[in-house]
Protein backbone atom coordinates (compact mmCIF):
# COMPACT_ATOMS: atom_id res chain seq x y z
CA UNK A 1 0.00 0.00 0.00
CA UNK A 2 1.39 3.45 -1.03
CA UNK A 3 1.09 5.77 1.67
CA UNK A 4 2.30 8.99 0.11
CA UNK A 5 5.62 10.35 -0.74
CA UNK A 6 7.09 7.10 -1.95
CA UNK A 7 6.67 4.80 1.56
CA UNK A 8 4.93 1.52 1.20
CA UNK A 9 3.44 -0.72 3.30
CA UNK A 10 3.50 -4.58 2.74
CA UNK A 11 0.54 -6.45 4.06
CA UNK A 12 0.94 -10.27 4.16
CA UNK A 13 3.04 -12.05 1.53
CA UNK A 14 2.77 -14.92 -0.73
CA UNK A 15 4.99 -16.58 -3.23
CA UNK A 16 3.36 -17.63 -6.67
CA UNK A 17 3.21 -21.59 -6.33
CA UNK A 18 4.84 -22.66 -9.67
CA UNK A 19 7.85 -20.51 -9.64
CA UNK A 20 8.44 -20.16 -6.03
CA UNK A 21 9.24 -15.80 -6.55
CA UNK A 22 7.40 -13.34 -4.14
CA UNK A 23 5.20 -11.38 -6.31
CA UNK A 24 4.58 -8.37 -4.23
CA UNK A 25 8.29 -8.08 -4.09
CA UNK A 26 8.61 -8.36 -8.29
CA UNK A 27 5.62 -5.92 -8.39
CA UNK A 28 7.18 -3.46 -6.33
CA UNK A 29 10.45 -3.91 -7.98
CA UNK A 30 8.47 -3.21 -11.45
CA UNK A 31 7.17 0.16 -10.31
CA UNK A 32 10.65 1.21 -9.44
CA UNK A 33 10.26 0.86 -5.42
CA UNK A 34 13.47 0.63 -3.36
CA UNK A 35 12.79 -2.24 -1.53
CA UNK A 36 15.44 -1.56 1.12
CA UNK A 37 14.21 2.29 1.69
CA UNK A 38 10.59 2.45 0.55
CA UNK A 39 8.95 -0.13 2.40
CA UNK A 40 8.44 1.36 6.24
CA UNK A 41 6.50 -1.64 7.62
CA UNK A 42 5.72 -5.45 6.85
CA UNK A 43 2.58 -6.65 9.01
CA UNK A 44 2.41 -10.37 9.23
CA UNK A 45 -1.93 -11.32 9.46
CA UNK A 46 -0.94 -14.76 10.65
CA UNK A 47 0.94 -17.63 9.70
CA UNK A 48 -0.98 -19.43 7.00
CA UNK A 49 0.96 -19.93 4.10
CA UNK A 50 -0.97 -18.21 1.86
CA UNK A 51 -0.30 -14.78 3.68
CA UNK A 52 2.62 -15.80 5.52
CA UNK A 53 5.16 -17.46 2.73
CA UNK A 54 8.25 -15.22 1.84
CA UNK A 55 7.93 -12.86 4.54
CA UNK A 56 10.95 -13.70 6.07
CA UNK A 57 12.65 -13.08 2.22
CA UNK A 58 10.58 -9.59 2.24
CA UNK A 59 11.75 -8.92 5.86
CA UNK A 60 15.19 -9.38 5.38
CA UNK A 61 15.29 -7.08 1.98
CA UNK A 62 13.46 -4.42 3.32
CA UNK A 63 15.99 -3.31 5.66
CA UNK A 64 14.04 0.04 6.55
CA UNK A 65 10.94 -1.70 7.32
CA UNK A 66 9.55 -2.56 11.41
CA UNK A 67 8.07 -6.16 11.47
CA UNK A 68 4.87 -6.52 12.95
CA UNK A 69 3.44 -9.60 14.23
CA UNK A 70 0.36 -11.08 16.09
CA UNK A 71 1.05 -10.71 19.89
CA UNK A 72 0.29 -14.14 20.77
CA UNK A 73 3.20 -15.55 18.62
CA UNK A 74 5.89 -13.13 21.17
CA UNK A 75 4.69 -15.26 24.01
CA UNK A 76 7.01 -17.88 25.95
CA UNK A 77 5.17 -21.20 24.72
CA UNK A 78 5.14 -20.10 21.39
CA UNK A 79 8.82 -19.81 21.33
CA UNK A 80 8.48 -23.47 22.94
CA UNK A 81 6.62 -24.80 19.84
CA UNK A 82 8.97 -23.40 17.34
CA UNK A 83 11.99 -24.77 19.02
CA UNK A 84 10.21 -28.29 18.87
CA UNK A 85 9.65 -27.89 15.49
CA UNK A 86 12.98 -27.37 14.88
CA UNK A 87 13.84 -30.11 16.40
CA UNK A 88 11.64 -32.29 14.57
CA UNK A 89 12.35 -30.95 11.40
CA UNK A 90 16.12 -31.32 11.41
CA UNK A 91 15.72 -34.61 13.56
CA UNK A 92 13.24 -36.71 10.62
CA UNK A 93 14.11 -34.22 7.56
CA UNK A 94 10.62 -32.57 7.29
CA UNK A 95 9.97 -29.58 5.08
CA UNK A 96 10.15 -26.28 6.73
CA UNK A 97 6.37 -25.05 8.14
CA UNK A 98 5.80 -21.49 8.94
CA UNK A 99 7.45 -21.96 12.13
CA UNK A 100 10.78 -22.22 10.62
CA UNK A 101 9.83 -18.40 8.55
CA UNK A 102 9.28 -17.41 11.90
CA UNK A 103 12.40 -18.24 13.31
CA UNK A 104 13.86 -16.34 10.35
CA UNK A 105 12.01 -13.32 11.27
CA UNK A 106 13.17 -13.79 14.51
CA UNK A 107 16.85 -14.00 13.78
CA UNK A 108 16.96 -10.78 11.29
CA UNK A 109 14.95 -8.89 13.94
CA UNK A 110 17.99 -9.91 16.21
CA UNK A 111 20.47 -8.92 14.45
CA UNK A 112 19.58 -5.91 12.92
CA UNK A 113 18.96 -4.91 16.65
CA UNK A 114 22.45 -5.72 17.67
CA UNK A 115 24.31 -4.57 14.48
CA UNK A 116 21.73 -0.76 15.16
CA UNK A 117 22.48 1.75 17.88
CA UNK A 118 20.21 -0.50 20.30
CA UNK A 119 17.70 2.29 19.67
CA UNK A 120 15.76 1.28 16.91
CA UNK A 121 13.33 -1.57 17.64
CA UNK A 122 12.46 -4.02 14.46
CA UNK A 123 9.40 -5.89 15.54
CA UNK A 124 6.20 -4.82 16.68
CA UNK A 125 3.43 -6.52 18.05
CA UNK A 126 0.18 -6.08 17.01
CA UNK A 127 -2.09 -6.17 19.72
CA UNK A 128 -6.28 -4.74 20.15
CA UNK A 129 -6.17 -0.64 19.50
CA UNK A 130 -3.00 -0.17 19.11
CA UNK A 131 -1.06 1.94 17.57
CA UNK A 132 1.88 0.80 14.66
CA UNK A 133 2.78 3.76 12.49
CA UNK A 134 2.54 7.72 12.79
CA UNK A 135 3.70 9.74 9.68
CA UNK A 136 3.20 13.34 9.71
CA UNK A 137 2.14 14.69 6.74
CA UNK A 138 4.50 16.54 4.39
CA UNK A 139 3.58 19.24 1.68
CA UNK A 140 2.95 16.37 -0.78
CA UNK A 141 1.53 13.85 1.37
CA UNK A 142 -1.41 13.77 4.05
CA UNK A 143 -0.89 12.01 7.36
CA UNK A 144 -0.66 8.51 8.31
CA UNK A 145 -1.46 6.40 11.12
CA UNK A 146 -1.76 2.80 11.04
CA UNK A 147 -3.79 0.49 13.88
CA UNK A 148 -3.73 -2.75 14.74
CA UNK A 149 -7.48 -3.40 16.03
CA UNK A 150 -6.70 -7.29 17.02
CA UNK A 151 -6.22 -9.54 18.31
CA UNK A 152 -7.84 -9.28 21.91
CA UNK A 153 -6.77 -10.02 24.89
CA UNK A 154 -9.02 -13.03 25.41
CA UNK A 155 -8.14 -14.19 21.92
CA UNK A 156 -4.42 -14.50 23.14
CA UNK A 157 -4.94 -16.03 26.11
CA UNK A 158 -6.83 -18.75 24.36
CA UNK A 159 -4.17 -19.06 21.65
CA UNK A 160 -1.69 -19.09 24.31
CA UNK A 161 -3.87 -22.38 26.03
CA UNK A 162 -3.44 -24.13 22.33
CA UNK A 163 0.02 -23.81 22.43
CA UNK A 164 0.41 -25.15 25.83
CA UNK A 165 -1.61 -28.29 24.78
CA UNK A 166 0.94 -28.64 21.70
CA UNK A 167 3.87 -28.39 23.35
CA UNK A 168 6.36 -31.18 23.89
CA UNK A 169 6.05 -33.80 26.22
CA UNK A 170 8.92 -36.69 27.22
CA UNK A 171 7.29 -40.24 26.13
CA UNK A 172 4.87 -38.83 23.73
CA UNK A 173 4.84 -39.02 20.30
CA UNK A 174 6.68 -36.38 18.29
CA UNK A 175 4.63 -34.48 16.07
CA UNK A 176 4.41 -30.81 14.16
CA UNK A 177 1.89 -28.89 15.83
CA UNK A 178 -0.55 -27.40 13.47
CA UNK A 179 -2.51 -24.97 15.60
CA UNK A 180 -5.01 -22.58 13.35
CA UNK A 181 -3.52 -18.87 13.86
CA UNK A 182 -6.92 -17.27 12.41
CA UNK A 183 -7.87 -16.69 15.80
CA UNK A 184 -5.44 -14.24 16.62
CA UNK A 185 -5.30 -12.84 12.71
CA UNK A 186 -4.05 -9.32 12.78
CA UNK A 187 -6.81 -6.52 11.44
CA UNK A 188 -4.95 -3.86 10.22
CA UNK A 189 -6.53 -0.27 9.72
CA UNK A 190 -4.84 2.70 7.75
CA UNK A 191 -5.72 5.96 7.81
CA UNK A 192 -4.56 8.04 4.82
CA UNK A 193 -5.78 11.72 5.43
CA UNK A 194 -9.72 11.27 5.61
CA UNK A 195 -9.05 8.19 4.16
CA UNK A 196 -9.56 4.86 5.70
CA UNK A 197 -8.75 1.33 4.49
CA UNK A 198 -9.74 -1.94 6.61
CA UNK A 199 -7.68 -5.05 6.05
CA UNK A 200 -9.49 -8.24 7.68
CA UNK A 201 -6.52 -10.46 7.60
CA UNK A 202 -8.24 -13.59 8.23
CA UNK A 203 -10.08 -12.58 11.86
CA UNK A 204 -12.88 -15.00 12.42
CA UNK A 205 -16.69 -13.61 14.25
CA UNK A 206 -16.14 -14.52 17.46
CA UNK A 207 -16.73 -15.58 20.27
CA UNK A 208 -17.50 -13.25 22.17
CA UNK A 209 -14.22 -11.20 23.47
CA UNK A 210 -11.94 -12.39 20.21
CA UNK A 211 -12.50 -11.45 16.35
CA UNK A 212 -14.54 -9.30 15.18
CA UNK A 213 -16.98 -9.11 18.04
CA UNK A 214 -13.72 -7.43 20.07
CA UNK A 215 -13.44 -5.74 18.02
CA UNK A 216 -17.27 -3.59 17.23
CA UNK A 217 -17.05 -3.73 21.23
CA UNK A 218 -14.49 -1.41 21.42
CA UNK A 219 -14.12 2.51 20.77
CA UNK A 220 -15.79 3.43 17.26
CA UNK A 221 -14.08 4.12 13.78
CA UNK A 222 -14.32 6.30 10.68
CA UNK A 223 -15.63 4.13 8.21
CA UNK A 224 -13.26 2.46 5.32
CA UNK A 225 -14.06 3.01 1.77
CA UNK A 226 -11.93 -0.18 1.15
CA UNK A 227 -12.11 -3.37 2.76
CA UNK A 228 -9.89 -6.65 1.95
CA UNK A 229 -12.88 -8.73 2.82
CA UNK A 230 -11.32 -11.14 6.12
CA UNK A 231 -10.58 -14.59 5.06
CA UNK A 232 -11.44 -15.16 1.47
CA UNK A 233 -15.26 -13.89 1.93
CA UNK A 234 -15.98 -16.99 4.28
CA UNK A 235 -18.82 -17.11 6.46
CA UNK A 236 -16.91 -17.54 9.36
CA UNK A 237 -15.40 -14.19 9.02
CA UNK A 238 -18.78 -12.85 8.38
CA UNK A 239 -20.18 -10.43 10.60
CA UNK A 240 -22.96 -7.40 9.91
CA UNK A 241 -21.96 -5.14 11.94
CA UNK A 242 -18.78 -4.81 10.78
CA UNK A 243 -20.20 -3.79 7.81
CA UNK A 244 -22.19 -1.48 8.76
CA UNK A 245 -20.25 -0.09 11.52
CA UNK A 246 -16.86 0.09 10.49
CA UNK A 247 -17.13 0.34 6.58
CA UNK A 248 -19.17 2.97 4.37
CA UNK A 249 -21.98 2.06 2.33
CA UNK A 250 -20.77 0.30 -0.85
CA UNK A 251 -17.17 0.12 0.07
CA UNK A 252 -14.59 -1.12 -2.90
CA UNK A 253 -14.38 -4.60 -1.29
CA UNK A 254 -11.28 -7.09 -2.32
CA UNK A 255 -11.34 -10.73 -2.24
CA UNK A 256 -8.19 -13.20 -2.51
CA UNK A 257 -9.52 -16.63 -3.39
CA UNK A 258 -8.38 -19.59 -1.69
CA UNK A 259 -8.38 -23.02 -3.64
CA UNK A 260 -6.75 -25.44 -2.13
CA UNK A 261 -8.55 -27.70 -0.06
CA UNK A 262 -11.81 -29.27 -0.48
CA UNK A 263 -13.98 -25.92 0.43
CA UNK A 264 -13.12 -23.23 -2.09
CA UNK A 265 -13.46 -19.55 -1.33
CA UNK A 266 -15.19 -17.59 -1.90
CA UNK A 267 -18.38 -19.64 -2.36
CA UNK A 268 -21.34 -19.11 -4.17
CA UNK A 269 -23.50 -18.13 -1.18
CA UNK A 270 -20.60 -16.12 -0.13
CA UNK A 271 -20.72 -13.34 -3.10
CA UNK A 272 -24.30 -13.83 -2.99
CA UNK A 273 -24.03 -12.33 0.61
CA UNK A 274 -21.43 -9.60 -0.21
CA UNK A 275 -22.93 -8.07 -3.49
CA UNK A 276 -26.11 -7.38 -1.34
CA UNK A 277 -23.51 -5.44 0.87
CA UNK A 278 -21.72 -3.74 -1.72
CA UNK A 279 -21.33 -4.04 -5.86
CA UNK A 280 -17.85 -3.22 -6.12
CA UNK A 281 -16.73 -6.35 -5.65
CA UNK A 282 -13.33 -7.58 -7.01
CA UNK A 283 -11.39 -10.91 -7.01
CA UNK A 284 -8.11 -11.43 -7.83
CA UNK A 285 -8.35 -14.84 -9.29
CA UNK A 286 -11.21 -17.47 -10.16
CA UNK A 287 -12.67 -19.88 -7.83
CA UNK A 288 -12.50 -22.55 -10.26
CA UNK A 289 -9.61 -24.56 -10.21
CA UNK A 290 -7.13 -24.07 -13.02
CA UNK A 291 -7.05 -26.81 -15.95
CA UNK A 292 -5.40 -29.89 -15.21
CA UNK A 293 -1.72 -29.52 -16.61
CA UNK A 294 -0.31 -33.05 -18.48
CA UNK A 295 1.96 -33.88 -15.71
CA UNK A 296 -1.15 -33.62 -13.08
CA UNK A 297 -3.35 -35.88 -15.15
CA UNK A 298 -0.48 -38.58 -15.11
CA UNK A 299 0.15 -38.18 -11.26
CA UNK A 300 -3.82 -38.58 -10.66
CA UNK A 301 -3.76 -41.53 -12.96
CA UNK A 302 -1.06 -42.93 -10.95
CA UNK A 303 -2.47 -42.41 -7.60
CA UNK A 304 -6.12 -43.35 -8.56
CA UNK A 305 -6.07 -46.64 -6.56
CA UNK A 306 -5.85 -44.39 -3.25
CA UNK A 307 -6.28 -40.68 -4.12
CA UNK A 308 -9.40 -39.19 -5.08
CA UNK A 309 -9.84 -35.41 -7.28
CA UNK A 310 -6.01 -35.35 -8.08
CA UNK A 311 -5.71 -31.29 -8.62
CA UNK A 312 -3.11 -28.47 -8.89
CA UNK A 313 -5.10 -25.80 -7.04
CA UNK A 314 -2.47 -23.32 -7.87
CA UNK A 315 -3.33 -21.05 -11.09
CA UNK A 316 -2.13 -18.11 -12.33
CA UNK A 317 -1.94 -14.82 -9.68
CA UNK A 318 -4.09 -11.46 -10.67
CA UNK A 319 -3.68 -8.09 -9.48
CA UNK A 320 -5.96 -5.62 -8.24
CA UNK A 321 -5.08 -1.93 -8.16
CA UNK A 322 -7.41 0.51 -5.92
CA UNK A 323 -5.76 4.25 -6.35
CA UNK A 324 -7.53 7.33 -5.27
CA UNK A 325 -6.26 10.65 -4.75
CA UNK A 326 -6.50 12.21 -1.16
CA UNK A 327 -8.69 14.96 -2.39
CA UNK A 328 -10.82 12.97 -4.62
CA UNK A 329 -14.34 11.33 -4.15
CA UNK A 330 -14.15 8.17 -5.26
CA UNK A 331 -12.20 5.06 -5.53
CA UNK A 332 -10.40 3.81 -9.00
CA UNK A 333 -10.10 0.16 -9.34
CA UNK A 334 -8.04 -1.69 -12.40
CA UNK A 335 -7.77 -5.59 -12.81
CA UNK A 336 -5.22 -7.27 -14.08
CA UNK A 337 -6.21 -10.69 -15.14
CA UNK A 338 -7.04 -13.51 -13.84
CA UNK A 339 -8.53 -10.77 -11.47
CA UNK A 340 -12.25 -9.35 -11.77
CA UNK A 341 -14.67 -7.56 -10.79
CA UNK A 342 -17.94 -9.56 -10.28
CA UNK A 343 -21.00 -9.33 -12.57
CA UNK A 344 -18.59 -7.66 -15.01
CA UNK A 345 -15.85 -8.88 -17.66
CA UNK A 346 -11.89 -8.24 -16.58
CA UNK A 347 -10.39 -5.62 -17.64
CA UNK A 348 -13.09 -2.69 -17.06
CA UNK A 349 -12.64 0.45 -14.80
CA UNK A 350 -14.90 1.19 -11.77
CA UNK B 1 -6.98 -55.93 -4.48
CA UNK B 2 -7.00 -59.54 -4.75
CA UNK B 3 -8.42 -61.49 -7.88
CA UNK B 4 -10.95 -63.80 -7.49
CA UNK B 5 -9.86 -67.44 -8.55
CA UNK B 6 -12.15 -69.72 -10.46
CA UNK B 7 -12.28 -72.95 -8.59
CA UNK B 8 -14.31 -74.70 -10.42
CA UNK B 9 -11.93 -75.37 -13.15
CA UNK B 10 -9.32 -75.64 -10.84
CA UNK B 11 -9.36 -79.48 -11.04
CA UNK B 12 -9.25 -79.94 -14.68
CA UNK B 13 -6.71 -76.97 -14.54
CA UNK B 14 -4.10 -78.06 -12.44
CA UNK B 15 -4.74 -81.69 -14.03
CA UNK B 16 -3.70 -80.21 -18.06
CA UNK B 17 -0.47 -78.52 -16.36
CA UNK B 18 0.42 -81.78 -14.36
CA UNK B 19 0.38 -83.51 -17.47
CA UNK B 20 1.86 -81.04 -19.96
CA UNK B 21 4.82 -82.68 -20.72
CA UNK B 22 6.05 -80.23 -23.25
CA UNK B 23 9.83 -78.61 -23.21
CA UNK B 24 7.86 -75.02 -22.52
CA UNK B 25 9.38 -72.85 -19.74
CA UNK B 26 7.53 -73.88 -16.69
CA UNK B 27 7.23 -70.09 -15.71
CA UNK B 28 4.97 -70.31 -18.87
CA UNK B 29 3.29 -73.93 -17.95
CA UNK B 30 2.37 -72.07 -14.43
CA UNK B 31 1.29 -68.84 -16.69
CA UNK B 32 -0.61 -70.88 -18.83
CA UNK B 33 -1.88 -72.23 -15.41
CA UNK B 34 -3.30 -68.79 -13.99
CA UNK B 35 -4.82 -67.21 -16.97
CA UNK B 36 -7.63 -70.30 -16.91
CA UNK B 37 -8.21 -69.74 -13.36
CA UNK B 38 -8.34 -66.07 -12.98
CA UNK B 39 -10.27 -63.54 -15.04
CA UNK B 40 -9.03 -60.44 -16.28
CA UNK B 41 -8.76 -57.62 -14.21
CA UNK B 42 -7.82 -54.04 -15.89
CA UNK B 43 -6.33 -52.99 -12.23
CA UNK B 44 -3.85 -54.65 -10.19
CA UNK B 45 -4.01 -58.28 -9.60
CA UNK B 46 -1.72 -59.62 -7.24
CA UNK B 47 -1.35 -63.76 -6.84
CA UNK B 48 0.96 -65.42 -4.40
CA UNK B 49 2.18 -68.50 -4.88
CA UNK B 50 4.23 -70.92 -3.13
CA UNK B 51 6.69 -73.13 -4.69
CA UNK B 52 9.34 -75.10 -3.86
CA UNK B 53 11.56 -77.63 -5.27
CA UNK B 54 10.69 -80.27 -2.25
CA UNK B 55 7.86 -83.06 -2.80
CA UNK B 56 5.10 -82.61 -1.49
CA UNK B 57 2.67 -85.37 -0.04
CA UNK B 58 -0.70 -83.73 -1.33
CA UNK B 59 -4.01 -86.34 -0.37
CA UNK B 60 -5.51 -87.36 -4.18
CA UNK B 61 -9.22 -86.00 -2.23
CA UNK B 62 -7.98 -82.96 -1.02
CA UNK B 63 -10.76 -80.31 -2.39
CA UNK B 64 -10.23 -77.69 -4.80
CA UNK B 65 -11.38 -75.23 -2.08
CA UNK B 66 -8.67 -76.27 0.29
CA UNK B 67 -5.20 -74.76 0.70
CA UNK B 68 -4.18 -77.73 -1.32
CA UNK B 69 -4.54 -79.61 -4.77
CA UNK B 70 -4.54 -83.30 -5.71
CA UNK B 71 -1.13 -83.96 -7.42
CA UNK B 72 0.12 -86.56 -9.25
CA UNK B 73 4.11 -86.72 -9.25
CA UNK B 74 5.54 -85.12 -12.86
CA UNK B 75 8.83 -84.30 -14.33
CA UNK B 76 8.09 -80.87 -12.81
CA UNK B 77 10.16 -80.04 -10.17
CA UNK B 78 6.79 -79.90 -7.49
CA UNK B 79 3.82 -79.49 -7.47
CA UNK B 80 1.63 -75.93 -6.73
CA UNK B 81 1.35 -76.47 -2.73
CA UNK B 82 -1.15 -73.79 -1.74
CA UNK B 83 -2.59 -71.02 -2.97
CA UNK B 84 -3.01 -68.01 -0.59
CA UNK B 85 -6.71 -67.75 0.81
CA UNK B 86 -8.29 -64.18 -0.86
CA UNK B 87 -8.18 -62.45 2.62
CA UNK B 88 -4.63 -63.51 3.24
CA UNK B 89 -2.34 -61.06 2.84
CA UNK B 90 -0.23 -61.74 -0.88
CA UNK B 91 3.14 -60.90 -2.65
CA UNK B 92 3.95 -59.50 -5.83
CA UNK B 93 4.29 -62.25 -8.46
CA UNK B 94 5.75 -60.60 -11.18
CA UNK B 95 8.89 -58.08 -11.45
CA UNK B 96 9.63 -54.30 -9.69
CA UNK B 97 10.15 -52.56 -12.61
CA UNK B 98 9.50 -48.54 -11.51
CA UNK B 99 8.83 -46.87 -8.14
CA UNK B 100 7.45 -43.79 -7.88
CA UNK B 101 7.53 -42.34 -4.07
CA UNK B 102 5.67 -38.67 -2.87
CA UNK B 103 6.05 -37.12 0.34
CA UNK B 104 2.13 -36.25 1.44
CA UNK B 105 1.49 -33.80 4.18
CA UNK B 106 -2.14 -33.69 5.65
CA UNK B 107 -3.69 -30.35 5.05
CA UNK B 108 -7.17 -30.85 6.31
CA UNK B 109 -9.07 -33.51 7.95
CA UNK B 110 -12.78 -33.94 7.84
CA UNK B 111 -15.53 -36.83 8.42
CA UNK B 112 -14.27 -40.62 6.38
CA UNK B 113 -11.55 -38.36 4.26
CA UNK B 114 -8.20 -36.38 4.48
CA UNK B 115 -6.72 -33.62 2.35
CA UNK B 116 -2.99 -33.87 1.62
CA UNK B 117 -0.31 -32.21 -0.42
CA UNK B 118 1.84 -35.09 -2.44
CA UNK B 119 5.32 -33.63 -3.30
CA UNK B 120 7.27 -36.06 -5.65
CA UNK B 121 10.30 -37.32 -4.16
CA UNK B 122 12.23 -39.59 -6.47
CA UNK B 123 10.78 -37.64 -9.97
CA UNK B 124 10.50 -34.83 -11.54
CA UNK B 125 6.59 -33.97 -11.21
CA UNK B 126 4.09 -31.21 -10.01
CA UNK B 127 3.12 -30.94 -6.60
CA UNK B 128 -0.83 -31.88 -6.37
CA UNK B 129 -3.23 -31.97 -3.75
CA UNK B 130 -5.87 -34.87 -3.33
CA UNK B 131 -8.52 -36.30 -1.09
CA UNK B 132 -8.17 -39.77 0.58
CA UNK B 133 -10.78 -41.75 2.16
CA UNK B 134 -10.25 -43.10 5.65
CA UNK B 135 -10.92 -46.63 4.18
CA UNK B 136 -7.70 -46.78 2.82
CA UNK B 137 -6.03 -46.64 6.27
CA UNK B 138 -5.85 -49.13 8.43
CA UNK B 139 -8.26 -48.65 11.63
CA UNK B 140 -5.64 -48.43 14.25
CA UNK B 141 -3.74 -45.70 12.06
CA UNK B 142 -6.78 -43.57 11.76
CA UNK B 143 -6.88 -41.25 15.09
CA UNK B 144 -2.98 -40.25 13.41
CA UNK B 145 -4.38 -38.59 10.89
CA UNK B 146 -4.60 -34.81 11.43
CA UNK B 147 -3.13 -31.51 9.64
CA UNK B 148 0.70 -31.81 9.75
CA UNK B 149 0.69 -35.55 9.27
CA UNK B 150 3.59 -36.62 7.32
CA UNK B 151 3.36 -39.79 5.25
CA UNK B 152 4.70 -41.40 2.44
CA UNK B 153 3.01 -42.68 -0.79
CA UNK B 154 4.31 -45.53 -3.18
CA UNK B 155 3.13 -46.73 -6.71
CA UNK B 156 5.08 -49.88 -7.95
CA UNK B 157 4.86 -50.84 -11.26
CA UNK B 158 4.94 -54.30 -12.14
CA UNK B 159 5.45 -56.24 -14.87
CA UNK B 160 3.65 -58.92 -14.91
CA UNK B 161 4.48 -62.92 -15.88
CA UNK B 162 2.74 -62.47 -19.46
CA UNK B 163 4.00 -59.44 -20.59
CA UNK B 164 0.99 -57.09 -18.97
CA UNK B 165 1.69 -53.98 -16.36
CA UNK B 166 0.03 -53.82 -13.23
CA UNK B 167 0.05 -51.15 -10.55
CA UNK B 168 0.28 -51.38 -6.89
CA UNK B 169 0.35 -48.43 -4.27
CA UNK B 170 0.31 -47.96 -0.78
CA UNK B 171 0.32 -45.51 2.15
CA UNK B 172 2.83 -45.43 5.01
CA UNK B 173 2.38 -43.09 7.54
CA UNK B 174 5.61 -41.39 9.43
CA UNK B 175 6.37 -42.04 12.61
CA UNK B 176 8.73 -39.34 13.81
CA UNK B 177 8.97 -41.71 17.11
CA UNK B 178 8.74 -39.84 21.00
CA UNK B 179 10.24 -37.25 23.19
CA UNK B 180 13.18 -37.88 25.37
CA UNK B 181 12.92 -36.09 28.74
CA UNK B 182 16.34 -35.14 27.49
CA UNK B 183 15.54 -33.56 24.54
CA UNK B 184 12.25 -31.36 25.65
CA UNK B 185 14.33 -30.08 28.51
CA UNK B 186 16.65 -28.81 25.88
CA UNK B 187 14.03 -27.48 24.24
CA UNK B 188 12.36 -25.74 26.76
CA UNK B 189 16.17 -23.96 27.92
CA UNK B 190 16.78 -22.69 24.55
CA UNK B 191 13.10 -21.71 24.17
CA UNK B 192 13.54 -19.78 26.84
CA UNK B 193 16.68 -18.04 26.39
CA UNK B 194 15.11 -17.44 22.61
CA UNK B 195 12.08 -15.56 24.30
CA UNK B 196 14.33 -13.43 27.01
CA UNK B 197 15.88 -12.16 24.47
CA UNK B 198 13.35 -11.29 22.18
CA UNK B 199 12.24 -9.03 24.82
CA UNK B 200 14.67 -6.65 23.82
CA UNK B 201 13.77 -6.19 20.03
CA UNK B 202 10.44 -7.00 19.94
CA UNK B 203 8.22 -3.80 21.56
Amino acid sequence: MHVGDHKWLMIDSCKEQRTGRNIALDYLRSIGVDIAKDIVMIVATHAHDDHFAGIADAFEQATAAKMVVSSALSREEFFVLMESDAVAASQYGLRRSAYSEYRRILQISERRFKSGDGGTIPMIKAMESRQLLQMPGSATAPPVDVWSLSPSDMSVQRAIAKFVTACPVADFPVRRSHLDPNDCSVVVRVRIGDIVILLGGDLPTGPAGCGWEAILASATHTPASVIKVPHHGSVTSHHDRMWDELLDEQPVALIAPFRAGRKRLPAKDDLERIVLKTPHVYLTARTDLPAKRRAVTATADRVASLAREVRDPWGDVGQVTARRKPAASEWTVWTRPPSYRIGHSVGRRR
Amino acid sequence: MTATLDWNHADAATAAILNDSSSAPRADKMAGWLSTLLPQHDDELTVALLMDDRPSPVPATTDPASDAFAATPTEMPSPIRSLRRKESPITTFGRITGLLKWEGMVTNVSDGEFTAELTPMNHDGPIVEADFSFDRLPDSEHAEIHTGTNFYLAVREVAGLRGGKHFTSSIKLRRLGTWSQDTVDSIRERAAKAYRESLKYIE
